[in-house]
């Protein structure tokens, strides 16, 4: 009878271990994380509260045969690479980056093994460098050894002479490699650092994906005398923890269904997108009744952006799941904060019914608040910071449309006339016109 | 509405033109299979022009139609060949139906632009077609679905925008701008999207598959023509990775109007009558277009023409 007769080893294997830490994530949100990595290299860098991260640079490369991420964002060093970037959680006391988005110690692993069979990790800082190599098969084959083997720093993947790191991970599972060769795959990662970095990006980071620079998705409100959105500031302070700061800006911008609705950001990181859910407050539910609420979404607030931002030193304050895709609804933070955004939107819907109520009033051409709405300039959410009321207009206060100044000139009336019917407009008139929109949009960005 | 309510395929030169490229491009498909003995699927609506002239030039003898007008009689009843099979329904419910163990030649000849629904048909036929297999793909290209749909609502462009972009953005990666959704611009567009939404697919067969079980695509022509509207087609050819000699071997690049892969044939109607027509014609073919007597008519008609000239329709005058 041997000695252990007694208990039963409950050990996990190695494989049982990573097949249960890939298989709820999808692959897009891995490839974030690993994004998420390089803006924390950034953090420690410049600075936790700095908004110049201009010279700062991600590379992510991926094809059915390889993933490669790179970065100039200063590296890590060995000690965290063994106390905390290759650990399975983070060990309690490791100081790590203040103010992070990247604060649940699974991230980079858990993207390494749902990527492929092979990884290779290497980093150089201004004192070192390291690199750290695993074929998975044979590393899950030692049952008993929880360890990764140093190996040598290779080079040859710099971005500039700046430190930082290089990730490749090669012989890719079947699905990974499938979604990573097609082009639908690549316009989604797109897609989600465009919205989910936006600010990082704003702030002159650039990241690029397959070659492809990724320009932020700039969030802007109406802002004039007489219209301004509402910004407003507090600090949730609780005893002995990290205090977290809160700016919320409402306010409306352009009639589009798919845009309005809250915007969450942690620590930089946006965390919910255009959100009409009952989460944000939107629909009267029976169950909550006595939970202030908004009315049910409808495309009449289309104009509507809300957008809150919560800052703290320790990442773990911020009202995220550990997934970065939702808020924790059970946060005091949220909770808190949550109130305000009702009070604060009630003004905004307020001021839209009006305008609704208007339009139907005078029709969308004549009305005089929609007159003004659509000359108005916009302003980006990132020059909104210090508090102000919500500002709208009410008849007696709409002036006539801004003072406009004629543009005249002449073309050939060959172009004129092919101009005419690419645009589809039937004047030259209007192919003056057009054209001058075209070129202001594009430019507006 | 059903669109031969709208208008009467046998009127539309330019389309005529495409049909007859098209089956010269098909001819070449041997390599595969014998040509015959493929499988074609259409639209063939009532008038079933292109199931005419493909039946007697290539000799299909399977052929489907695919109609979703309820008027089911009338189409049995214009029905031209024995060979053809009709199916009643919405191409999304009858595309599954296809025995697609058969080599096929499928033309989703829309004539609409595009729309979530007919990205579904094509990465449906990407998803289940055989290797030798070809599609083609037409869409209606003058302005995107989405400018319609805000006009008709009243709404800023902008509402279009991004319900456009809001629909296709998984298979187009850049930013959208309004006058993308229009003319040249949005051609370039919809050619994007139809590619992307192709690779989706094939990637996603080739997940299991290794060697020379692994599926690839290529688009050999792209035509532009506007009979009155501004129209696109594309073609593809789909094979197993075991069959690139084969495909090698169509080569369609040794077609007239093909000078290589992928070529963007631009099907023009130059403005000529009959008599200058046939003064022409006996000229053709030649090498030299300068030397060429084209009487009145100007230059770039003559050019437009010769690139065309054999795969126009019979021209003649009924009326007296």
């Amino acid at each position: 009878m041997s000695e252990n007769q007694g208990q039963i080893s409950a050990f996990p294997t190695k494989s049982f271990f990573v097949d249960m830490l890939v298989r709820d994530i999808p692959l897009e949100q891995a490839v974030l994380d690993l994004v998420d990595n390089c803006i924390d290299g950034a953090k420690r860098l410049r600075g936790e509260d700095s908004n110049d991260l201009s010279g700062l640079r991600v590379e992510i490369q991926f094809s059915k045969e390889k993933f490669s991420i790179k970065d100039n964002c200063g590296g890590f060093d060995r000690q965290t690479a063994q106390m905390y970037a290759f650990r399975f959680g983070r060990p309690k006391g490791f100081n790590s980056t203040k103010h992070s988005i990247g604060q649940f110690g699974v991230g980079m692993k858990r993207a390494l093994f749902k990527f492929g069979h092979e990884f290779l990790v290497q980093s150089r800082t201004p004192e070192e460098s390291w690199a750290v190599r695993v074929d998975v098969p044979e590393w899950e084959a030692e049952e008993n050894d929880w360890v990764f083997p140093w190996s040598e720093y290779e080079g040859g993947h710099e971005i500039s002479d700046s430190p930082g790191t290089y990730i490749e991970v090669t012989k890719l599972r079947k699905g990974t490699a499938t979604s990573f060769g097609t082009k639908v795959f690549e316009n989604k990662i797109i897609a989600s650092i465009k919205s989910k970095h936006r600010q990082f990006i704003s702030f002159g980071m650039e990241i690029f994906v397959n070659g492809n620079r990724v320009d932020a998705a700039d969030l802007k409100f109406f802002s004039t005398a007489t219209l301004k959105p509402v910004v407003e500031n507090f600090v949730f302070d609780e005893d002995g923890l990290e205090p977290v700061r809160i700016r919320i800006v409402v306010g409306i911008s352009d009639s589009i269904p798919k845009s309005a609705g809250w915007y969450v950001v942690c620590n930089g990181r946006v965390i919910l997108d255009a959100d009409r859910r009952e989460e944000t407050g939107w629909g009267v539910v029976e169950d909550n009744a006595d939970r202030p609420s908004l009315p049910s979404f409808h495309n009449q607030y289309s104009r509507f952006r809300g957008i809150v931002y919560f800052d703290s030193d320790d990442s773990s304050r911020v009202p995220w799941n550990t997934m970065k895709t939702d808020i924790d609804e059970d946060s005091l933070v949220w909770q808190r904060t949550y109130e305000r955004m009702i009070v604060l939107a009630r003004h905004v819907l307020d001021f839209i019914n009006k305008l609704d109520s208007e339009i139907e009033d005078y029709g969308r051409e004549k009305s005089p608040l929609m007159r003004l709405i659509r000359n108005a300039p916009k302003s980006s959410v990132d020059v909104l910071k210090t508090d102000q009321a919500f500002k709208a207009p009410d008849k007696s206060s709409v002036e006539e449309a801004p003072p406009t100044i004629k543009i005249q000139y002449s073309r050939p009336i060959e172009e004129i006339e092919f101009l005419k019917s690419a645009l589809g407009v039937d004047s030259a008139r209007a192919v003056g016109e057009r054209t001058f929109e075209i070129v202001l949009e594009r430019n507006r960005g | 509405m059903s669109s031969f309510r709208k208008v009467n395929y046998s009127l539309r030169p330019a389309k005529h033109a495409q049909r007859r490229m098209v089956s010269e491009l098909l001819g070449c498909l041997y390599p595969f299979k014998a040509v015959r003995d493929y499988q074609y699927i259409g639209f063939g609506s009532l008038w079933f022009e292109d199931f005419r002239l493909f039946h007697k030039l290539l000799g299909f003898k399977k052929m489907v139609s695919i109609e979703r007008s309820e008027a089911k009689d009338r189409f049995l009843h214009n029905k031209p060949f024995k060979a053809i099979d009709l199916l009643f329904g919405d191409s999304g419910a009858k595309l599954p139906e296809i025995d697609w163990t058969k080599e096929s030649i499928v033309w989703l000849d829309f004539d609409s632009p595009l729309s979530l629904e007919t990205v579904r048909d094509i990465q449906l036929v990407s998803a289940s077609c055989k290797s030798g297999s070809c599609l083609a793909i037409t869409l209606k290209v003058d302005e995107a679905a989405e400018i319609l749909e805000a006009t008709k609502a009243q709404e800023e462009i902008s509402h279009a925008v991004a319900q456009f972009t809001s629909r296709f953005k998984d298979y187009y990666g850049g930013k959208v701008f309004s006058d993308d959704l229009r003319g040249n611009p949005f051609r370039q567009v919809c050619e994007a999207i139809v590619d992307a939404a192709v690779e989706q697919k094939i990637a996603l067969r080739n997940t299991e598959k290794e060697g020379g079980d692994v599926f690839e695509f290529r688009r050999v022509c792209r035509f532009s023509y506007s009979d009155a509207t501004p129209m696109l087609t594309l073609l593809y050819v789909f094979y197993i990775r075991s069959d690139q000699s084969k495909f090698d071997e169509c080569s369609f690049e040794t077609v007239d109007f093909l000078p290589n892969m992928d070529h963007e044939v631009k099907i023009q109607m130059p403005v000529m009558t009959l008599k200058e027509i046939r003064e022409i014609e006996e000229q053709l073919p030649t090498d030299d277009i300068d030397t060429l007597d084209a009487g009145y008519v100007p230059p770039s008609d003559v050019k437009k023409f010769i690139s065309i000239y054999r795969y126009l329709p019979n021209f003649s005058v009924l009326e007296t």
